[in-house]
């Protein structure tokens, strides 16, 4: 669902109502967008930065795309940078069992919907971001190329090595389970 | 038909590598409807058990990530997003916005100041000195004795200084 013209002016205008406004719009697309690239335990708090970046900045949205796809770009983007900072804050923590973003729900990871969940999560995330809004979000390759500014040839190879990554992965469950240490060995 | 000799691991063999994964490729944005079936690649999947059990294992996968595509119930978070964006909105009102950019511009003067007084200095310094050694500058004034401290000091200091000490008690 595109955004009214008004309804952009009005927000970029720094009208809180034009916000709520995109938010009932948009908010659940953003939410489930950040849960497959942040996470669970980072997705509320990342779909709520996304709103805050779209309030401030909306003044750069020009009408070369449509309000969904930059939506789409601001959200891949903070996803993105934050998965970034978190790859960043671990490389000075301590070593980590696990090198997933899902913290310790991945590894309690109990039914199929929570398997695949936890596979995408393993996807370096420039795949991951491609493979979600193919799979999930159902966008075409020249809506992702637009997206993430790619040319439409690597979409199409990043989407291949995200699924030859994750049919890997369906094939030696049992084998990625024992070295998450969810299966005993 | 050919079969690959480690069809097991569903890896094609070395001297297929290239065509298989360029294959898979194709085949990968041909499940998705994003390229018609080329002849090569018709061919090849006819030929190939590897890239065929490929093709198959891709329907299958996004057969598993159907479910994720339903939409799923969210949190309401838009009393979070409203406080945030009110805040961010208090810290760029426009009142803050003119505070800002009269800190910025009284950071600016002060900084040009010491700027201007350190450039100042350097170039004073050098010149007294030489003065100095050539005696036409009071050495006292030069190595800031305490008397051209006194010379210098505030007007209350230099009254202080100017009497004397047996009178001050």
């Amino acid at each position: 669902m595109e955004l009214d013209a008004k309804v952009i002016a009005r927000l970029c205008a720094g009208d809180i109502g034009a916000l709520e406004d995109c938010y009932r719009a948009h908010g659940p697309r953003v939410q489930r967008l950040c849960r497959r690239l942040v996470g669970r335990d980072q997705a509320d708090d990342a779909a709520q930065e996304v709103f805050v970046k779209v309030f401030e900045n909306c003044a750069k949205f020009n009408a070369k795309s449509s309000f969904s796809t930059w939506l789409y770009r601001v959200t891949l983007n903070h996803c993105l940078k934050r998965l970034e900072r978190e790859r960043r804050r671990r490389s000075f923590s301590l070593p980590h069992s696990q090198t997933s973003d899902w913290g310790e729900a991945g590894l309690r990871a109990v039914d199929d919907r929570d398997q695949v969940e936890h596979w995408i999560s393993t996807l370096n995330p420039e795949h991951r971001a491609v493979l979600v809004l193919r799979e999930i979000e159902g966008l075409d390759y020249q809506q992702i190329a637009d997206v993430l500014d790619l040319p439409v040839g690597t979409v199409m190879s990043r989407l291949h090595r995200a699924r030859t990554k994750l049919i890997e992965l369906e094939r030696a469950p049992r084998v990625r389970a024992t070295d998450l240490g969810v299966i005993p060995t | 038909m050919k079969k690959h000799s480690d069809l097991d691991s569903g890896r094609p063999g070395p001297a297929q590598a290239l065509a298989c994964d360029s294959a898979r490729l194709q085949a990968s944005a041909w499940t998705d409807g994003e390229a018609p079936a080329s002849l090569e690649l018709e061919s090849h999947l006819d030929s190939c058990d590897a890239c065929r059990r490929h093709v198959e294992e891709l329907r299958a996968l996004s057969a598993r990530l159907a479910p994720l595509r339903g939409a799923e119930p969210v949190a309401d978070l838009w009393p979070g997003i409203r406080a945030r964006a009110a805040a961010a909105a208090r810290a760029e009102s426009p009142w803050n916005q003119r505070m800002k950019r009269i800190a910025a511009a009284l950071i600016g003067c002060a900084g040009t100041a010491a700027l201007l007084e350190a450039a100042s200095a350097m170039g004073r310094e050098p010149a007294r000195a030489e003065l100095a050694r050539h005696g036409q500058w009071p050495a006292a004034l030069h190595e800031e004795s305490p008397a051209a401290l006194g010379l210098r000091a505030a007007p209350e200091q230099r009254l202080l200084a100017s009497i004397d000490p047996r009178e001050r008690k």
